[in-house]
């Protein structure tokens, strides 16, 4: 479960406040937009969720770890459990789709043959078994979006947070895209998708947390639980 | 760590100094000079050091009563060596000392005539070992028992106190000054093996790599160029130190041989080789992992 509690986020040295007083939970295995246009504290909440930074104020728990406490040596242990899908992809360029896969597991010391079962696992999910001995530039950018994703769920996390995943993927392919990550959350899998593409969030039928000014203006789970009652 | 996983961090570490081939080549050039340079002058230091003591008036000769019995001298003796940082101890008898002395004059003075054995005093010489307890072992001497006179230099031996420091000086100076300029030189290769995969690091970060993990390829890549650059620097400096020092320091003195000294010289160049490496590669990882 992932729990913001009255988070705030002010930038000392700009005096920008990204963040005010969020409160979100998201129970496990859903599957959740955050939307808001550029500059609304959606990459913020990101780099919260990521332990990239802390909040000045208020508590980000997550699988009840609390990412304030979090020592600097429990980080890496916390981001095992997340897997990351970013907007530019962030592949390496000279390791072909298997290593750029498996590099995920061998950094965190994973012995060679569970590497080889899990990467073939994870190419089959995003459909990408025919293409393991392929480079990135090989590749077009649904693809190479497609291995991003192989590598987020490799290490088996319990959450995946994508970062505008459709950003550099041809319109035609951002459906798809999405998607396979609902595949990757009716595996039980907590997904996660930030983005600013609004027609794409209409046409997937989820939770949909909207973010304005560093403030929660809407939030569908509480529409539906307002409709319920 | 699994075997997987060093096997992994020493390929990382290999394909790194592979793909920057040029930049491992000149840094290893770059650092064998260094090092060399810090032999060599550490090599001339230890040899100018070692002859200031060939030259160096460290002799002192203790006289002793006149009425002191050749028991009583061996105890003496026995008591001198108690006290340490003595060298060998020669017993000059008096005859001695007045052959001695005719020789260091010379024949035909007529001093042959007119001096006897007891005109001179019968003395224990010895030189002092350590010098900077020279003041100290002194003052033990003194105490002693029979102690008639005592002839020593002490001029000299502060001036050889005060040479052996300002080496002692510059041999740190010249290693700190050199141990600088090579981590620097391993620093800026690493640091240009670091730029060049930033991404490797920021993924290795996201996906809950450790720091020491994604540190160890680069303290690897440090220590083999300067484990590399150790060894050959070992070798070029065996050819200068033979070839072109030890003839030239050889006109002036028997300088210390370069084999003699390989117990030193050989974990000197691996470890300190290695060491520069490692230093030089902790700064220039330690920016990119502040994610």
């Amino acid at each position: 479960m992932i729990q913001l509690i009255n988070v705030s986020k002010r930038y000392e040295k700009t005096g920008t406040v990204a963040l005010r007083k969020v409160n979100l939970t998201i129970k496990d295995g859903e599957f959740v937009f955050i939307i808001g246009n550029s500059g609304a504290g959606k990459s913020t909440m990101v780099h919260m969720l990521t332990c990239e930074d802390v909040p000045s104020r208020g508590d980000v728990i997550v699988d009840g770890f609390n990412t304030r406490r979090l020592t600097r040596r429990q980080i890496p242990k916390y981001r095992r459990r997340i897997g990351i899908v970013f907007q530019d992809f962030k592949l390496i360029p000279n390791y072909t789709v298997y290593d750029n896969i498996a590099f995920t597991l061998r950094v965190v010391g994973r012995r060679r043959r569970e590497i080889a079962r899990r990467v073939e696992r994870a190419m089959e999910l995003v459909g990408l078994t025919e293409k393991a001995d392929v480079y990135p530039d090989q590749l077009s950018g649904g693809e190479q979006q497609r291995v991003a994703v192989a590598r987020a769920i490799v290490n088996n996390p319990s959450l995946i947070i994508a970062d505008e995943p459709t950003g550099n993927v041809d319109p035609s392919l951002s459906v798809e895209i999405m998607k396979m990550l609902l595949r990757i959350n009716q595996m039980g899998i907590t997904v996660v998708v930030v983005t600013h593409e609004q027609h794409l969030v209409d046409q997937m039928n989820q939770r949909v947390v909207r973010i304005e000014k560093g403030r929660v203006v809407s939030d569908t789970s509480d529409e539906e639980t307002e409709a319920e009652e | 760590m699994s075997f997987d996983s060093l096997w992994f961090l020493l390929k990382s570490a290999l394909n790194n100094l592979y793909r920057n081939l040029l930049l491992t080549v000149a840094s290893v050039t770059v650092l064998t000079i260094c090092l060399t340079l810090l032999g060599c002058t550490s090599m001339v230091i230890q040899n100018v050091n070692a002859f200031v003591d060939e030259i160096g008036e460290s002799r002192i000769a203790v006289f002793l009563d006149e009425n002191m019995t050749e028991l009583d001298i061996a105890r003496f003796r026995n008591e001198l060596t108690e006290i340490g940082n003595v060298g060998d101890i020669h017993y000059e008898t008096k005859e001695q000392a007045l052959a001695n002395y005719l020789e260091s004059i010379g024949s035909g003075t007529g001093m042959e005539d007119a001096l006897d054995a007891d005109t001179f005093r019968a003395s224990l010489i010895f030189e002092i070992i350590d010098l900077s307890k020279y003041d100290q072992t002194l003052y033990e001497i003194r105490k002693m028992d029979g102690v008639g006179d005592i002839q020593e230099r002490r001029d000299v031996v502060d001036k050889i106190q005060q040479v052996k420091q300002a080496l002692f000086f510059l041999s740190v100076l010249v290693i700190f000054l050199f141990f600088i300029v090579s981590v620097f030189i391993i620093m800026n290769s690493v640091k240009l093996s670091v730029y060049a995969r930033r991404l490797e690091i920021n993924i290795m970060k996201y996906v809950g790599a450790t720091d020491f993990f994604i540190q160890l390829p680069y303290f690897i890549e440090g220590m083999i160029i300067g484990l590399i650059a150790g060894i050959v620097s070992f070798f070029v400096q065996f050819y200068v130190y033979n070839a072109v020092l030890y003839p030239l320091l050889a006109e002036l003195f028997t300088p210390i041989s370069f084999l003699s000294q390989l117990s030193f010289w050989v974990p000197f160049f691996a470890i300190g080789g290695s060491l520069i490496g490692i230093i030089g590669s902790v700064y220039p990882v330690k920016k990119y992992l502040k994610v």
